[in-house]
């Protein structure tokens, strides 16, 4: 028995020494709301974490993610629907399926997939500019004359050594910027963060002057040379004016002296006037020379560029806006409510990259549901032909939710902090105008946008345009 | 062998990130359950033997089988077997098999990703091989891999993937002694064993998997180092009433600890009783019968070193043996297992069948998942 009642102890003893003391853990659901919150959103009910969230005052951030989550779900935008998009960023899909362009009888894109780019030899460059600028002169109605280079001796009439060697100074100046200008004008592509492959196979089968690899040029550089050469310029300019080289012991009078310095002004007025207009006459023809010569595209054309990217980027996409869902104003003004969401939480360093990145999303999914709605996107075969298939009501019913868009941009893109010079201007622009973009658009606007769009139609696009 | 196939043809393209990601995608597929977060159990740990599977580990005091040491090291006079064993189990969902197949090999359909949301958020897999070499001295074990991968993807609006993967190479030398006095029997026993790990706990979004290299996003953090498992058993031979009492202390030494707010977290997964120190009283019955043998057991895990108590795993066993059939099966709040072995001389083979909610309470629907295990033995 004894040996029974030490087991037992002993027993006891194990079970006691190891439970004794011991205090219960488990890991329970409802000590989290947040597994609830987020089994609702996979199983897409908005309505219970809205519900839920919108209720609770103060969120914290996760809370906030999570709403706005909600949100976008309630405003289709879910991955069901961003699939086509997720397919093509997660799987490396094709946006386009190019074989299937095989069988399409829109030569533009025929052109563009099996076109081949010529190279010509510079002597037969040199022949082709040669008979253009004889063809352009005439059609354009100018003399050789008239873009012949200024002689100095020929505008300075009093043969004053002084007003030549200023002449000729202006001349060199105007003649060597000139050449700087048209001979470096290339499109910077490290300016742009768009893909340019594609565009540089159709710009290379297309339109055979425009050459991307072409070296870079820094064009903010090059404007500031240019400003200073304009200052040296005012300088040499007032110099003249001063009197200073026009002592009044070389005149009788005062009144002599006076009508001196006027013929001089007017030499002067004559000889910027006359270099000038040589400018003004030649600068067409020295820009498609250069561009035709080095193969780049004039900083002039950078905004158009970067436009036709845009257009060219959509004209792409239109196979895979097709397969995104076109929501309805309300599910627009849902999104709206995400990205305010999102907005108040960009400044926590753990959801602010997740907060840009629904963002941009959310964004790019509205604007293509717009343009899928008030696009016939079926009809556009052209990458201009985007304005042709307009629904001019449908612009006027989405103006609000443009214009949230549009504010909402502006104000995302300035807290991010990372705009290139332009951009910045480009929202110190919408800025300025916002106190002039209303977000209902008055019947005058309406009026107006109407004009344009069917104006625009009936003159630049033709009556397909009305199918 | 399905698993074989899928890795032949993930080498063939190791590079290639696309193929990894569709491994992922694949994974969430084929080893799938709708739960939501996130204390995980794993059914398969390192060191585990057959035994351990069809018990849910509460065999502690089951004695005399050929695996018993690895049950409970104080169990290893009594284990039976002498030579080489070649030991490998893994657990799978079999249902999800053919939607595996599809992803890897087929367009990848809308429809693919609506169940992952709505049926499949969580897949988990747990796999385990080891080469045992027994003497009546000691025991050496090397487990070449020991692989755990889970994954549990969340929110439609803004997908991100929450992951709890690992896996472990260990080499593991153990040894015990029984002593007898007056009608009791007292054994004690331990494990030494040194390891080498990879292991990646966290989220990230799927919008990742485009502009980050999948080696950005998921990076292992390695460790290695050495640790050692305890155990005591106590059995009296003349009042056979009185229950067998097993103690298991399990990765002592172990830097690894449970991040409670991790655990209570709906996103992030985090591992129970798998690297961090544990422990467990098993409490149990062997009765000989005239057909064969009975065994009944209840396993109670702890925190630690008998710290907190999960009450919500403990584990109730059964165990039924005749001739070279065993049929042993595993009762808890959240996994239910039945399993059923045919040993001969030279090898043995194992199915099991189990019902089981992955992460515990959180979990809203069980998976089933079957397994099987093959012991060759030298």
């Amino acid at each position: 028995m004894s040996n029974q009642l030490t087991a037992v102890f002993m027993l006891l003893a194990i079970s006691l020494s190891v439970l004794g003391g011991c205090k219960e853990k488990s890991y329970e659901k409802k000590s989290n709301d947040n597994v609830y919150i987020v089994r609702s959103l996979n199983e897409s009910n908005f309505e219970t974490v809205i519900a839920n969230l919108e209720d609770k005052g103060k969120l914290t951030t996760k809370e906030t993610f999570y709403l706005a989550s909600a949100y976008a779900i309630k405003g289709g935008a879910d991955i069901y629907s961003l699939y086509p998009i997720m397919e093509v960023l997660l799987f490396h899909r094709k946006a386009i399926d190019w074989d299937s362009l095989k069988n399409q009888k829109n030569p533009y894109v025929r052109f563009l997939r099996e076109s081949k780019r010529i190279e010509s030899s510079s002597e037969e460059k040199y022949a082709a500019w040669v008979k253009f600028k004889q063809d352009y002169l005439k059609f354009s109605n100018m003399s050789e004359d008239e873009i012949r280079k200024p002689d100095c001796k020929n505008i300075v009439k009093s043969s004053d050594s002084l007003l030549t060697q200023y002449c000729n100074t202006y001349l060199a100046r105007h003649e060597h910027m000139t050449d700087q200008f048209f001979k470096n004008l290339h499109f910077n592509n490290s300016d742009n963060d768009l893909t340019w492959s594609i565009q540089e196979a159709y710009y290379e089968s297309v339109e055979p002057i425009y050459d991307f690899s072409s070296k870079e040029v820094n064009v903010v550089e090059l404007l500031i040379q240019l400003e200073k050469d304009l200052e040296d310029n005012l300088k040499l300019k007032v110099d003249f004016l001063s009197f200073k080289d026009f002592p009044k012991s070389t005149y009788e009078s005062q009144s002599e002296r006076v009508a001196r310095a006027y013929e001089i002004m007017n030499e002067l007025e004559i000889i910027h006037e006359t270099i000038g207009r040589y400018g003004e006459k030649t600068y067409e023809l020295n820009q498609k020379k250069a561009t035709f010569f080095s193969g780049g595209i004039p900083s002039g054309t950078k905004d158009s560029v970067k436009a036709l990217n845009f257009i060219w980027s959509l004209y792409e996409s239109i196979p895979l806006i097709q397969r995104l869902p076109k929501i309805s104003l309300e599910q627009q003004d849902d999104i709206t409510r995400a990205l305010e969401l999102l907005g108040k939480i960009t400044d926590d360093g753990k959801y602010r990259m997740k907060s840009f990145q629904m963002m941009t999303l959310l964004m790019g999914f509205s604007f293509t549901s717009i343009l899928a709605d008030s696009t016939k996107l079926e009809r556009v075969s052209q990458p201009m032909d985007f304005p042709c298939h307009m629904d001019q009501e449908k612009l006027v019913q989405y103006h609000p939710i443009l214009h949230d868009r549009a504010l909402f941009l502006a104000e995302i893109a300035e807290d991010s902090g990372k705009l290139q010079d332009d951009e910045e201007k480009l929202l110190k622009q919408m800025k300025s105008q916002s106190s002039n973009f209303s977000r209902i658009m008055s019947e005058s606007a309406k009026a107006e946008l109407f004009e344009r769009v069917t104006g625009n139609k009936a003159l630049n696009c033709g009556p397909t345009s009305y199918l | 062998m399905w698993t074989n196939f899928v890795l032949v043809n993930l080498n063939r393209d190791a590079d290639n990130v696309l193929m990894y990601f569709r491994f992922v995608y694949l994974l969430i597929l084929l080893f799938s359950e709708s739960v939501f977060s996130l204390p995980l159990v794993h059914q398969t740990r390192p060191h585990f033997s057959f035994t351990q599977v069809g018990t849910l580990d509460a065999c502690g005091v089951y004695k005399g089988r050929k695996d018993s040491v690895n049950c409970n090291p104080s169990l290893f006079d009594s284990s039976s077997y002498e030579g080489l064993v070649f030991f490998l189990t893994s657990k799978t969902d079999g249902d999800s098999v053919d939607s595996g197949v599809n992803l890897l090999f087929e367009p990848i359909e809308e429809k693919t990703l609506k169940e992952i949301f709505e049926l499949n958020a969580f897949a988990s897999w747990d796999a385990n091989s080891a080469i045992e070499f027994r003497t009546t001295l000691f025991y050496i074990s090397y487990e070449p891999i020991y692989a755990t991968a889970n994954f549990y993807l969340y929110n439609p609006a803004f997908p991100e993937v929450s992951v709890n993967s690992s896996s472990q190479r260990r080499i593991n030398f153990s040894s015990g002694k029984e002593f007898t006095f007056a009608g009791q029997k007292i054994a004690v026993g331990g494990s030494l064993f040194y390891f080498d790990r990879s292991e990646y706990v966290g989220s990230f979004a799927l919008l990742d998997v485009n502009s980050r290299e999948a080696s950005e996003i998921l990076e292992f953090e390695k460790t290695h180092g050495i640790e050692a498992d305890l155990g005591l058993f106590y059995e009296h031979s003349e009042y056979r009433w009185i229950p067998k009492v097993g103690v298991v202390i399990r990765n002592l030494g172990s830097d690894d600890s449970i991040d409670d707010e991790a655990a209570i977290s709906e996103t992030s997964i985090e591992s129970l009783m798998l690297y961090e120190t544990y422990s467990k009283l098993d409490l149990g019955y062997d009765f000989k019968l005239d057909l064969g043998a009975v065994g009944v057991g209840v396993s109670l895990p702890f925190a630690n070193v008998f710290d907190d108590f999960y009450r919500d795993y403990s584990v109730f066993s059964l165990s039924y043996s005749l001739w070279d059939l065993e049929l042993m099966g595993g009762v808890s709040k959240y996994n239910n297992v039945l399993a059923l072995k045919f040993a001969s001389i030279s090898n043995s083979i194992g199915i099991y069948y189990g019902k089981l909610d992955n992460l515990g309470d959180f979990s809203e629907v069980e998976e089933e998942y079957a397994g099987i295990s093959l012991e060759i033995f030298i």
